[in-house]
């Protein structure tokens, strides 16, 4: 599974002396807030593999059990690829997942960073740093 | 909306022309049989296959770390993957400190020298790199931005670079056989390649650019008098790349991109992700990554 960029991924991803994620394009923290962390529980039904950043969409279910899909943004291509993930993996065969992820700063409902996703038999990919 | 569709649209097909043609030239019989196999040899210190023609044999797949050398993931128990921010001390990312981001990008270690009248657009630029910067927006990175070819396929007289880009696929057909450039092309952000050898060395001209890309991160423009030289040449099972970019119109003095070294690997290209931006909007300050390339 190739890795490659071009030169392009640009330095797609950035990391800090933290060690944490800034991502090719923008800052994450310049979209959404790292301050803050969501914790939503839903079907993954949708991975919108592109670039500059993958976007996975998760279909959750509140208290009143009204349905809301979130759109939560991840890495890039070739970021995902060399953590030999697939749009297959993450879909996770439709199993229940729990899932981090940071809000959007503008307030949009429903977008979101992805941090950590743990599917129903346990395992799970981790994108930033746990609290 | 619409403009988003065709882009996505043209890479599609853009992909398939690539594959496209990386398949037509691989198969071609006119390619030079290699000479030597450097496969089983440490990167670097192999002798130089060489094509019959003699020249180096710089065909197949070149990893160059797609600038995420860094990124290393961890693979855990039960098919957990670890992939960024592991073990680490949770914490702001860069730039975002107390709430006052820095607007454009952070100072860049090799950037190119500008006249002194193009300093303030520089400088505008940079502030508003979000807004402006070409790769943000899914287009062409241009040269020498795009960095070394992810993979060559070279015979007798020609050689074809292909681009696993962030942005999607590119291709650059490169004339070895002495031909001058083309004067009947529209100016592009690749612009039009020729090639010659000097010694083991490739040397690609290019020139008939446009001025819709950047030479690099942070407001780096140029303008249509842009003409650029790569230096590629293969160590063992290494290939080295140069660039100068040389814009006489807006740079004090030629400037020179840092140079790349790329690993030969056996694992090919596969077909690019499409590139469709879809966060710009939700920026809510002027934060970005560096994105030399």
């Amino acid at each position: 599974m190739s890795v490659r960029y071009g030169a392009a991924v640009l330095a797609a991803v950035g990391v800090t002396a933290a060690g944490h994620v800034a991502l090719a394009h923008h800052s994450v923290a310049g979209e959404f807030d790292t301050h803050k962390r969501v914790t939503l529980n839903g079907v993954v039904s949708q991975v919108d593999w592109a670039n500059p950043h993958i976007y996975i969409h998760v279909d959750v279910k509140d208290a009143s059990g009204a349905m809301s899909t979130w759109r939560l943004e991840t890495v890039p291509v070739a970021m995902m690829r060399k953590a030999g993930l697939s749009k297959a993996l993450l879909l996770g065969d439709g199993q229940t997942a729990t899932i981090d992820a940071y809000p959007a700063r503008d307030g949009t409902p429903h977008l979101g960073y992805l941090v950590k996703i743990t599917y129903a038999d346990g395992h799970h990919y981790q994108f930033d740093a746990d609290k | 909306m619409n403009l988003h569709r065709h882009r996505v649209l043209f890479g599609g097909l853009l992909g398939m022309t690539v594959l496209g043609i990386a398949c037509a030239v691989s198969a071609g019989a006119q390619a030079p049989e290699r000479t030597a196999s450097a496969a089983a040899a440490p990167a670097g210190t192999a002798p130089v296959p060489r094509l019959s023609d003699g020249h180096p044999d710089l065909n197949g797949t070149w990893d160059n770390g797609a600038g995420i050398d860094f990124i290393r993931p961890e693979h855990l128990a039960n098919g957990s993957v670890c992939v960024a921010g592991c073990g680490a001390p949770p914490g702001p990312p860069a730039g975002t400190k107390a709430g006052a981001p820095p607007a454009g990008g952070r100072p860049m270690r090799n950037f190119p020298k500008y006249r002194p009248e193009w300093l303030q657009k520089v400088a505008d630029l940079n502030t508003r790199q979000l807004e402006l910067d070409p790769v943000l927006h899914c287009r062409s990175p241009g040269l020498p931005r795009i960095g070394p070819p992810d993979k060559i396929v070279q015979r007798s007289g020609e050689i074809v670079f292909l681009y696993d880009d962030v942005s999607g696929g590119f291709f650059r057909i490169v004339p070895t056989d002495g031909r001058p450039h083309r004067m009947d092309v529209d100016p592009s952000t690749l612009g039009d390649s020729i090639g010659h050898w000097e010694g083991d060395t490739l040397v690609v001209e290019a020139n008939q650019f446009n001025d819709e890309s950047w030479l690099t991160d942070n407001g780096a423009f140029h303008s249509d008098a842009l003409t650029v030289t790569e230096r590629i040449q293969r160590v063992g099972d290494t290939l080295r790349w140069e660039a100068v970019a040389n814009d006489p119109k807006v740079l004090a003095e030629p400037w020179h991109a840092t140079s790349r070294v790329a690993k030969r690997t056996d694992v090919d290209l596969v077909e690019p992700a499409p590139c469709v931006d879809k966060d710009l909007s939700h920026v809510v300050d002027g934060t970005h990554h560096d994105n030399p390339r």
